[in-house]
């Protein structure tokens, strides 16, 4: 019972920081650090992170690299010389590896359901439109940390990165907006439930409460 | 904004979850500065009027204002000013402390927040361990914790959900000393839930019982305790019982039963238990409790039944849930 005797100078007035668009963005702050602490502070999810992409074109691209296929000799045909089956791999993996990432992503939506977090959330002034776009930019930023990962993996692995600056960064910008949009898809459809399994199946049916 | 000097008010609020009423044409008044109990078992619908109040849930109809605002038209409103502490803790543990406190101030957007939570954690005594993951911390001090963070935006009104539930009894007298101390200290009307008759006893000036979504009787506790004067006498046997013949036992003044529980009203226990147990085979008797006027009693002179009996299953499965996310952390 000591923590009722002690006497300190309470209360201190605390103003409100921010209202309108400023506030909206304080609370979008926090709440995509939040999503950014959470996943690089555990040395698993970065290890994971990098290791991923390596494994995929090693274990992945080595063995469909033995499989002849009409359309892979029409691309390495067309292709300059030095073009290995891996630089024909290396889009398709990294869209998958957006669409992988948006639907583990919407597995902390599930998660903050669940163990009440959700509530806790939305007990404070912040819009649910606010919580979505932290979790969907919070998601598809876990995604993009894989695309200089997988480069430099793609590089190890002797591929050679053709073409001008410019085409590249609109490769790269067309995967940032396709990690968004498979993050906001996945977010959207897992939204109104907390099943884990939701993000396979699209259930909707189910209900937070 | 509404002027009326009440932390809580509420006419007629309903709330349904499909064909389940789970709250019914509720009326309440709360003072500001108060202590406000709601008592009843688990499933009364003490979790959902919470729900409602701070406008995590739709109204189904009725009307309700919480800090001088209407939930409905100024859910916004109502959120900047009230705080939350929830049954089951919580926090996210993968983060400090002092993150957790920082997140709040975020999303609250408070302005210069840091010289009021390192007074909270002062006061809470979890200064020093404000950079640990709350992972790691004790139950007690999880708890605290999240007292702290409720009072971080200095809410004019916290809800307290079963604030003691799962708690062993250190720690629950340890938090009862808090909750007061965070309503006379810090000037917070609080609202706490709780199916514990000497909880609400101890802590509230108002207590409003409540089962099956209405509530059944409110009043200070010791207006609630002047209703009921007599002392029941409740037992269970596997003796074919009436009514009449308890009712012909010098003494009694009512019977009622459920199944092989018996509870009688009577005068006075001490006068009426021995006449009681030579109308009764003793072999027969599989258990026998004396209720003298409590909290308790009003809830069985009104429904029949224990709060805890009424609402067991639902406490069982509550049980489950909790230690299944003790074992998790």
């Amino acid at each position: 019972m000591s923590t009722t005797t002690k006497q300190i100078s309470l209360p201190v007035t605390v103003p409100i920081g921010g209202i309108g668009h400023t506030g909206q963005l304080r609370q979008f702050y926090g709440l995509f650090a939040r999503e950014m602490i959470k996943t690089f502070r555990n040395p698993w999810v970065i290890a994971m992170t990098l290791i991923q992409p390596f494994m995929w074109l090693a274990f992945f691209g080595g063995m469909m690299s033995q499989l002849p296929t009409a359309q892979l000799d029409q691309f390495l045909l067309r292709a300059p010389a030095g073009t290995s089956y891996l630089s024909f791999l290396l889009p398709g993996v990294l869209a998958t590896g957006m669409m992988s990432i948006g639907m583990f992503g919407s597995m902390s939506t599930i998660q903050d359901k669940r163990f009440g977090f959700m509530k806790r959330i939305l007990i404070t002034p912040t819009s649910k439109a606010t919580v979505y776009l932290s979790k969907a930019l919070g998601s598809a930023m876990r995604g993009l940390v894989q695309i200089p990962v997988m480069l430099v993996a793609a590089l190890a692995f002797g591929v050679h990165l053709q073409g001008d600056p410019l085409t590249w960064a609109a490769w790269i910008l067309g995967l940032v907006f396709l990690g968004i949009g498979f993050s906001a898809f996945f977010l959207a459809i897992t939204s109104s439930s907390t099943d884990w399994q939701t993000r396979g199946s699209l259930r909707t049916s189910s209900r937070c409460r | 904004m509404i002027g009326n000097g009440l932390a809580i008010s509420a006419h007629g609020l309903t709330k349904n979850y499909g064909k389940l009423t789970a709250v019914d044409h509720v009326d309440m008044s709360v003072p500001r500065g108060s202590v406000f109990g709601l008592l009843g078992p688990n499933g009364a619908g003490k979790t959902t009027i919470i729900k409602v109040l701070t406008g995590l849930s739709p109204i189904t109809d009725g009307t309700a204002s919480v800090a001088g605002y209407d939930v409905v038209r100024d859910p916004m409103e109502v959120k900047q000013r009230v705080g939350w502490v929830a049954a089951e803790v919580i926090l996210d543990d993968d983060l400090s402390g002092w993150e957790n406190l920082w997140l709040q101030a975020q999303l609250q957007r408070l302005g210069d927040w840091k010289g009021r939570a390192e007074q909270l954690l002062q006061y809470f005594e979890l200064t020093d361990r404000k950079k640990d993951k709350v992972g790691t911390y004790s139950t007690g001090m999880r708890k605290k914790m999240e007292i702290a963070l409720a009072l971080l935006h200095q809410p004019e009104v916290i809800f307290m959900d079963e604030p003691t539930i799962g708690l062993d009894p250190n720690v629950r007298r340890m938090l009862w000393g808090l909750i007061t101390g965070v309503n006379k200290e810090f000037g917070v009307t609080v609202f706490l839930t709780s199916h514990y008759i000497e909880e609400a006893d101890a802590l509230c000036d108002h207590v409003a019982i409540m089962d099956l979504g209405k509530f059944v009787a409110t009043g200070t506790p010791s207006e609630l305790k002047n209703r009921v004067k007599e002392d029941f006498i409740e037992f269970e046997t596997s003796e074919s019982m009436t009514a009449e013949k308890l009712q012909a036992v010098p003494g009694v003044s009512s019977v009622r039963s459920q199944g092989n529980t018996w509870i009688v009203r009577v005068s006075s226990a001490e006068e009426v238990l021995p006449n009681l147990l030579r109308a009764l085979k003793t072999e027969g008797i599989h258990r026998i409790n004396v209720e003298k006027p409590s909290l308790e009693s009003v809830f069985i002179d009104i429904t029949g039944k224990r709060i805890e009996q009424a609402g067991s299953e639902v406490q069982d499965y509550r049980k489950f849930y909790m230690s299944v996310r003790r074992a998790r952390q």
